[in-house]
């Protein structure tokens, strides 16, 4: 077990150094360098030349590869062009509004999918089955920026219930800042309910013919609690995998929901970085999703490891 | 009752994409009113008073940005999921008749690949390359590509161990033409059924980096932007952000009853 555990969290450092590389590796080879397009095209040469080396452009690419790996491991991201504060500060800043974004979008996500996907399980076939399906087929293809539009134009623009977007932080206190935050999740939320309906059904259905589930319906368990405390839990384990593949889907809605929603959060601060051509904060923002990603990935197959013996025995 | 809810599915599918297609390609030689002419006058007329649909904030027909969007929109995912899908196809079948190392490779790279969305390496290529159509059809493709390398790979090693393929191997066939006679045709029912339901997505992202200013470069109408600017016109023009938002979810859901549709037909025992 220790040494799975061990053999899992290699493989994620190898993965996290190899997307680094690459992202590295990538925007090296792509015409135009950070200097120039922080600077645009009527900066003179000696501007150019001098930011180059004040960025450490003018040294090789293995050796700035190093030198920005070695920084992260001190927690030194280098410094925003345009914000002159460490790229380290920011996107922890901006993590204080995305995080607890992400986190309520799939709270929601989850307590729509789970009832909706066993109820769909249970009466399989039926009228219900067929509602249900109906709504993930939609919800799959809703774009959640889109939802998020129509939200603001129900709930702020006609009725005037909640504000229309933005976000004056925290300090401001928890229930204000949640509010502000509730629109946006369930904007997000969506789509995810959607796919992990379905994914709920099915898995449920797949353990409902299974033995333990009869023995439990044998033992004289109502078919409810059958479901609920045999067939579900085993269900878990394709809940979790699906919510940790759509991890990445979550990461571009969060993106666009914070731009509809005007909220300065981490994807928010990637498309300022871009538009003001702050190409370091970019690069850092990048990684550290596709980081988020690949770690959330693994922490979902640990936690398999973890709940489930029969994966353990295989993969051991 | 499930076996006669089966093929409505594909119906359904059917008539959105072919309503989709048609509408696309119609508006290569007809609209309404050309979509990029502006009517300030006529600015912000809803639906019925001024065209079928209404017009914008600088009086352009919606109906007419909307066909022509359609276009632009089934045009840059269509060249993605080509790309993707005979990229991912290759990379698959490839580490198929390698395996070892290769298939290794394969697999570990499509897990990096996923990690990053979309529209980040959109982002990305657009510091370098600047935003446009080029750089969304590169950066959908890109997002693409592990899950074509994945199905075959996954659907070209079953192929492999069959008997009929161990014959051919047996009788020293080459590899490359053991993939095209035997395997390729083989898988080729979930490959189309994929691209299919990628289509969907691929429309929905291009819609989301258009939305972003990710997509092709303006006049050219595009349903993502035209949310964006309908955002400033919620109150007085609520259906500038309805209809293009209503375009995209019936397009993605098209393709999506459709693929699943085609997969009921071509494989019943997936079901």
């Amino acid at each position: 077990m220790i040494t799975l555990l061990l053999r899992r969290l290699v493989g994620l450092v190898v993965s996290l150094l190899v997307v680094s590389v690459l992202i590295f590796t990538v925007m090296d080879l792509l015409p135009g360098d950070p200097a120039s397009i922080m600077l645009g095209t009527s900066a003179s040469p000696d501007t150019l030349a001098a930011l180059q080396r004040e960025l450490g452009l003018d040294r090789p690419l293995p050796e700035r590869y190093l030198s920005w790996l070695g920084g992260v491991l001190t927690g030194d991201l280098g410094q925003s062009y345009t914000y002159g504060v460490p790229v380290a500060g920011l996107i922890a800043e901006r993590l204080t509004l995305t995080l607890p974004l992400a986190a309520m979008a799939i709270a929601i996500a989850l307590s729509v999918a789970i009832p909706l996907g066993v109820e769909a399980a249970r009466r399989h076939g039926g009228v219900w089955d067929f509602m249900i399906g109906l709504f993930s087929y939609l919800g799959i293809a809703l774009p959640a920026f889109w939802f998020g539009l129509l939200l603001i134009l129900l709930f702020s623009v006609r009725l005037g219930w909640m504000p229309a977007g933005g976000f004056s932080g925290w300090q401001e206190g928890f229930a204000a800042g949640m509010q502000a935050l509730l629109l946006p999740a369930i904007a997000l939320a969506l789509p995810q309910a959607a796919v992990l309906t379905r994914v709920t059904r099915t898995a449920v259905l797949d353990n409902i013919g299974e033995d333990f589930v009869r023995t439990a319906r044998a033992k004289g368990l109502g078919e409810g609690a059958a479901i609920w405390r045999h067939a579900f839990p085993a269900a878990l384990v394709p809940i979790t995998t699906m919510l940790g593949l759509q991890f990445s889907f979550l990461v571009a809605g969060a993106v666009l929901v914070e731009n509809v929603f005007n909220l300065p959060g981490l994807g928010r601060l990637a498309l300022q970085s871009l538009s003001q051509r702050d190409v370091i904060v970019m690069q850092d923002v990048v990684l550290f999703f596709a980081a988020l990603v690949i770690t959330v990935n693994v922490l979902v197959d640990l936690v398999h490891l973890v709940v489930d013996p029969r994966l353990r025995r295989e993969a051991g | 009752m499930r076996a006669g809810l089966r093929r409505p599915i594909l119906a359904a599918g059917l008539l959105l994409t072919a309503g989709l297609v048609s509408l696309a390609v119609l508006s290569l030689f007809w609209t309404p009113r050309p979509p990029g002419q502006m009517q300030i006058a006529m600015r912000l007329k809803p639906p019925f008073e001024q065209g079928l649909l209404g017009t914008d904030q600088f009086g352009r027909d919606v109906a007419s940005m909307l066909m022509s969007g359609a276009w632009n929109s089934l045009s840059t995912a269509m060249a993605a999921v080509a790309l993707g899908a005979s990229l991912g196809c290759a990379l698959g079948l490839g580490a198929a008749v390698w395996r070892g190392w290769a298939q290794a490779l394969v697999l570990r790279g499509c897990d990096i690949v996923f990690a990053v969305p979309p529209i980040l390496s959109a982002m990305m290529l657009a510091a370098f390359l600047g935003p446009g159509r080029g750089t969304a059809i590169i950066a959908i493709a890109t997002f693409m590509v592990p899950v074509f390398a994945r199905l075959t790979l996954g659907g070209a090693r079953q192929i492999w161990s069959r008997p009929y393929v161990e014959a051919a191997i047996g009788m020293g066939r080459p590899p490359w033409r053991i993939t095209f006679l035997h395997v390729l045709p083989n898988i080729a029912d979930q490959i189309i059924v994929q691209a299919t339901i990628q289509l969907g997505l691929a429309i929905l992202t291009e819609a989301g980096l258009s939305f972003l200013g990710l997509g092709m470069a303006p006049p050219a109408p595009t349903w993502g932007r035209m949310l964006a600017d309908a955002q400033t016109f919620l109150g007085p023009a609520p259906w500038l952000a309805i209809l293009p938002g209503l375009a995209i979810l019936l397009s993605v859901l098209g393709f999506s009853l459709l693929g699943d549709g085609l997969r009921d037909l071509l494989d019943p025992r997936a079901s």
